[in-house]
């Protein structure tokens, strides 16, 4: 990049890809794509195979029970919409709460706005420290204090400050209260382990692009105790039993989840992605790896003047490092970053209302992958130095 | 005067005793810095330029058949981008700045290095710059 060799710590914007993964996808394209489902000739079997192979895998690896329980969508933010939509008709009344908190993505705080208007809801929220975690206290209290909250709908971890929530605890105590969960699983599927049967979530959502697979697949984790309530989201071909001119009965689960073509070639290169995480590489040392490159970045981030980090801290988190630098425009320090190779990603990180709250205009992102170097994480920290007696 | 093509060449040359664009985005910075900055009265919403990832306001005066052009930013490099721009289009009639097709962005790379977002800042800048021109022209 610009005679520079490319530093790439944008991951948690996008990853980059393992060659098994993106020879998957031509694999497909070349060999065996066909239209799934009720093709009967072998390529359209051949295909089909694959694409159910890849939802089994899916459920294997995020430890869901049932094959059955695991939707592909288009990715986080179109499982997010579903959501939004079909909970909305069908689940939540008008003066129902939803709770979220306050450092949730748009996709994940948008969806739900819409539904004040359209559907007559709440949302509270719940507010976040400077180093993006919540206050449990508080969090038990609200519980306690309300009696209209029927969804807690959050973020596994953040995508700004990298802060993990504890999940299986707020779980565990939202069901007590008879409140439904789901997470946003985008960032906390590629970081942490995932069981959705250990945390007892109703919906787990996620993105293969950020998990080493390709973009335009995603996955909704549906736990089949929904299923006889929970209306589709879109209608046509592939999610009908029979069609009359004038009534429809729909196909079981989770093909009645599924209208149209599906990007079976996304799922086949989603699923290279998983086999390649548990096949090819140690995982928990690849986490362990990143942790220890995070903790490098994020000392090394500290200690320059003028500095100021969101996040950080000694609970659980992403490797990801969001700062910001008084008197220094986010968007300068990107660019200039980019003039040496660095990818780094400027500005609100889809997280507007918190940081219009905390003051900023934005901030400069540093996220991390298992593949990224300690020398990838020394040429940052030079190259900010450099940037910054530049700009200052 | 040299007339706009002329001044463009200038800049175009200017540039290319750059090799590293660390040297140019110092230049880039340095311009900004000489170029005085705008009043805080001046820097309402109506003058900002829209898809700026930071903020860029433009404004404009016409004297003896000439149009003037100031700009300020929030952000260091923008600040010099508009520098840049307001003295290359500063002192021209109306006319000359409309039928005006800029080749520097291309030939000094400035494409390639400022990212095009949803909608790109810097074609904002360079159409509401014609924008003054073409209301100048008119009310002439």
């Amino acid at each position: 990049m610009h005679g520079h060799p490319l530093v790439y710590l944008d991951n948690a914007a996008t990853s980059l890809k393992p060659h098994s993964v993106i020879e998957e996808i031509t694999r497909y394209y070349s060999t065996i794509n066909a239209n799934v489902h009720r093709a009967n000739h072998s390529l359209g079997h051949a295909s089909t195979e694959v694409y159910e192979a890849a939802r089994s895998r899916i459920a294997n690896f995020i430890g869901a029970k049932d094959v059955s329980s695991i939707v592909f969508t288009k990715g986080t933010t179109d499982s997010l919409n579903f959501l939004a939509d079909t909970l909305g008709t069908s689940f939540l009344k008008p003066g129902d709460a939803v709770l979220l908190t306050e450092s949730e993505h748009h996709s994940n705080m948008v969806p739900w706005i819409e539904l004040i208007a359209k559907r007559g809801i709440q949302l509270v929220y719940l507010p976040v420290d400077r180093s993006g975690h919540l206050d449990m206290e508080a969090y038990v209290d609200l519980l306690d204090s309300r009696s209209d909250i029927r969804l807690l709908t959050i973020a596994h971890s953040s995508n700004l400050t990298g802060a993990v929530h504890p999940l299986k605890e707020m779980i565990t105590k939202a069901k007590a209260k008879g409140i439904s969960v789901l997470v946003d699983g985008a960032q906390g599927v590629v970081h942490q382990s995932v069981n959705v049967t250990g945390l007892g979530c109703d919906f787990y959502a996620f993105s293969g692009h950020k998990l080493y697979g390709p973009m335009g697949i995603g996955v909704l984790y549906i736990h089949p105790k929904w299923f006889a309530t929970l209306p589709p989201y879109q209608y046509g071909g592939g999610m009908i039993s029979e069609v009359q001119f004038d009534r429809v009965t729909f196909a079981e689960e989770p093909y009645k989840y599924e209208a149209g073509t599906p990007n079976v070639a996304g799922a086949a290169g989603l699923k290279a992605a998983i086999e390649f995480l548990d096949d090819e590489i140690d995982l928990s040392a690849a986490w362990e790896h990143e942790q220890h490159l995070y903790k490098r970045l994020l000392h090394g981030v500290e200690q320059i003047e003028g500095v100021s980090v969101l996040g950080g801290g000694d609970r659980a988190q992403d490797p990801i490092v969001s700062f910001y630098v008084e008197g220094v425009h986010h968007y300068d320090l990107a660019t200039m970053l980019d003039g040496l190779g660095v990818a780094v990603r400027a500005g609100h990180h889809c997280v507007q209302p918190l940081l219009r709250k905390w003051g900023l205009k934005g901030t400069v992102r540093a996220s991390l992958a298992f593949y990224n170097t300690e020398a990838e994480v020394d040429y940052f920290l030079q190259s900010l130095e450099r940037v910054l007696g530049m700009l200052q | 005067m040299m007339t706009l093509k002329d001044k463009e060449s200038q800049l175009i040359e200017d540039f290319g005793m750059f090799e590293d664009w660390m040297d140019k985005y110092g230049y880039i910075i340095e311009l900004g810095k000489s170029e005085a900055p705008m009043n805080e009265e001046e820097k309402v919403d109506e003058l900002l330029i829209k898809g700026c990832q930071s903020r860029v306001w433009l404004n404009a005066n016409m004297k003896e058949g000439k149009v003037h052009y100031r700009a300020d930013s929030d952000a260091v490099i923008p600040k010099g981008i508009a520098a840049l721009l307001t003295s290359l289009f500063s002192g021209h009639a109306p006319d000359e700045i409309l039928e005006f097709e800029p080749v520097f962005i291309k030939e000094i790379g400035l494409a390639q290095h400022l990212s095009p977002t949803r909608s790109n800042g810097l074609s904002s800048m360079i159409r509401q710059i014609k924008n003054y021109a073409l209301a100048f022209k008119t009310k002439v």
